[in-house]
């Protein structure tokens, strides 16, 4: 009797260990055989890069944290002009690695580095020109209409223009951004990258499949680039960026970007985001610098208060 | 103001375009102009509206209005056809800080008693019933709109 307790009792282990556990989404292929991840991929989604220090590494927020930021949002929107909501997400923060949602100290080199742009003031931001309106070097990359660069064109919740969409074709992988209507089209066919002098804004990307995954890594950046989204910190020539792209669902993208930076970052650092399918999103052009009128108002307005503090030191006796 | 213009205090702080806001225009010169449209510049990064001011000594002021970019004016309804050459509108908006007839727009209504946002998709009200509430073609009323639009902190 204890025989046969002893083998019902193994045998209820062995179907427990077999058990089926939740299959792992298989994408549609494409007709020549790669994962088909073609679709349109807005980033209509409020997550913000860095979580609050105090949140550890909690990296889910209660349900109230959640409507807190979906309140906040929404305020920004009502309060604001020109710009979309999106829903806030219970991801505590894009940055997943390190553990903390937060982004890893910059080098002492490269603190030094950075204090030293423009007389002390760093790296220039989207809000940098309200302090100072020299010139265009005030301006960041996104404000002269360049660039977001990589990560800044992947990064979700834009004020506005948050559409991507994904292409494919045998041998290629194709990244489109409505923002500053980037696209980057990377080879997957083995190819090794482009000559290291040979050095652009969203750098040189080459891709391969690891299974369903598409991992395109991306090297030969432009030196100094103040990226959106970390624009506090004028990256070197040693960024390297490896993404992951992964259709977990027929209708989410799995989208992780680890930043590696030596010349910054004494350690790398991940962010992550799921992407929601949007197929009736349309992708319009964003011809940036077409009607830019807002660098040279800003610059105008900038010399007009200039005058007006001169006229006020000049009527003082 | 020789203009049929007028500056109002504003309590909020507006937000974004690609560019900073706050540098471009000035947050305590909140403006209600009253025009015509000549022309809809349907650009980026912003699109522009231009209408003519006229000015209580007969004359006309060429404004710009800047709003948001055509490709969420487009996503929320918005055609070329809504702000026809010749429309009468009245437009709430920001100073520019340069001191030129340049304003930003957030708020517009029109004297048929539409009423448009030029901001985005506000949260709670589909852009569709913003662009489609009717107010009222009534004269009285479109005076009273204008006094409203005055004490509007909404943007």
């Amino acid at each position: 009797m204890k025989r046969y307790l002893f083998l019902a009792l193994f045998a209820a282990v062995i179907a427990a260990a077999q058990a089926p556990k939740p299959k792992a989404f298989v994408p549609p292929k494409t007709p020549w055989g790669d994962p088909d991840l073609q679709g349109l991929w807005p980033g209509s989604v409020n997550i913000p890069l860095q979580r609050p220090e105090n949140m550890g590494d909690r990296d889910v927020l209660t349900e109230q944290e959640v409507k807190a930021r979906d309140t906040a949002s929404k305020q920004r929107v009502a309060t604001g002009t020109w710009i979309e909501y999106y829903p806030a997400s219970s991801q505590a923060s894009l940055v997943v690695d390190p553990k903390n949602g937060r982004l890893p100290p910059m080098t002492a080199e490269a603190e030094a580095r950075n204090k030293a742009v423009r007389g002390g003031l760093g790296p220039p931001t989207l809000s940098s020109p309200e302090e100072r309106a020299d010139s265009v070097e005030d301006f960041d990359l996104w404000g002269r209409c360049i660039t977001k660069g990589l990560i800044g064109s992947m990064l979700p919740g834009n004020l506005y223009n948050k559409g991507n969409r994904i292409i494919q074709a045998p041998g290629l992988f194709v990244i489109q951004n409505e923002m500053v209507h980037e696209t980057r089209i990377v080879p997957t066919d083995g190819s090794p990258h482009r000559g290291k002098d040979i050095r652009t804004y969203m750098g040189d990307g080459r891709g391969h499949w690891e299974g369903n995954t598409m991992v395109v890594e991306t090297t030969n950046f432009v030196k100094d680039i103040a990226m959106n989204g970390i624009n506090f910190a004028l990256l070197t020539d040693r960024l390297k960026i490896v993404e992951k792209f992964t259709r977990i669902a027929p209708d989410k993208l799995s989208y992780d970007a680890t930043v590696e930076d030596p010349g910054t970052w004494a350690t790398p650092w991940t962010m992550h985001v799921t992407f929601p399918l949007d197929p009736t999103y349309e992708l319009f052009e964003y011809a940036c610098h077409e009607a830019n009128y807002g660098m040279a108002d800003i610059l105008k307005g900038a010399r007009k208060e200039e005058e007006r503090q001169a006229e006020q030191r000049r009527s003082k006796p | 103001m020789r203009s049929k213009l007028l500056l109002v205090m504003a309590a909020t702080v507006p937000a974004w375009a690609h560019h900073s806001f706050a540098a471009q225009f000035d947050q305590n010169k909140v403006v209600i102009l009253q025009g015509t449209v000549t022309k809809m510049e349907w650009v980026n990064p912003h699109a522009f509206i231009h209408i003519a001011v006229k000015n209580p000594d007969g004359t006309v002021s060429n404004w710009a209005i800047e709003g948001n970019t055509p490709n969420s004016l487009l996503r929320v309804g918005i055609t070329k056809n809504a702000l026809a050459e010749g429309t009468e509108i009245a437009v709430r908006g920001y100073m520019s800080k340069s001191g030129e007839n340049i304003a930003s727009g957030s708020s517009i209504i029109f004297k048929s008693g539409k009423k448009l946002s030029l901001g985005s998709e506000h949260s709670g009200v589909s852009h569709q019933e913003a662009v489609l509430e009717w107010i009222s073609s009534d004269e009285d009323l479109w005076k009273r709109q204008i006094e409203a639009l005055k004490l509007d902190h909404s943007d």
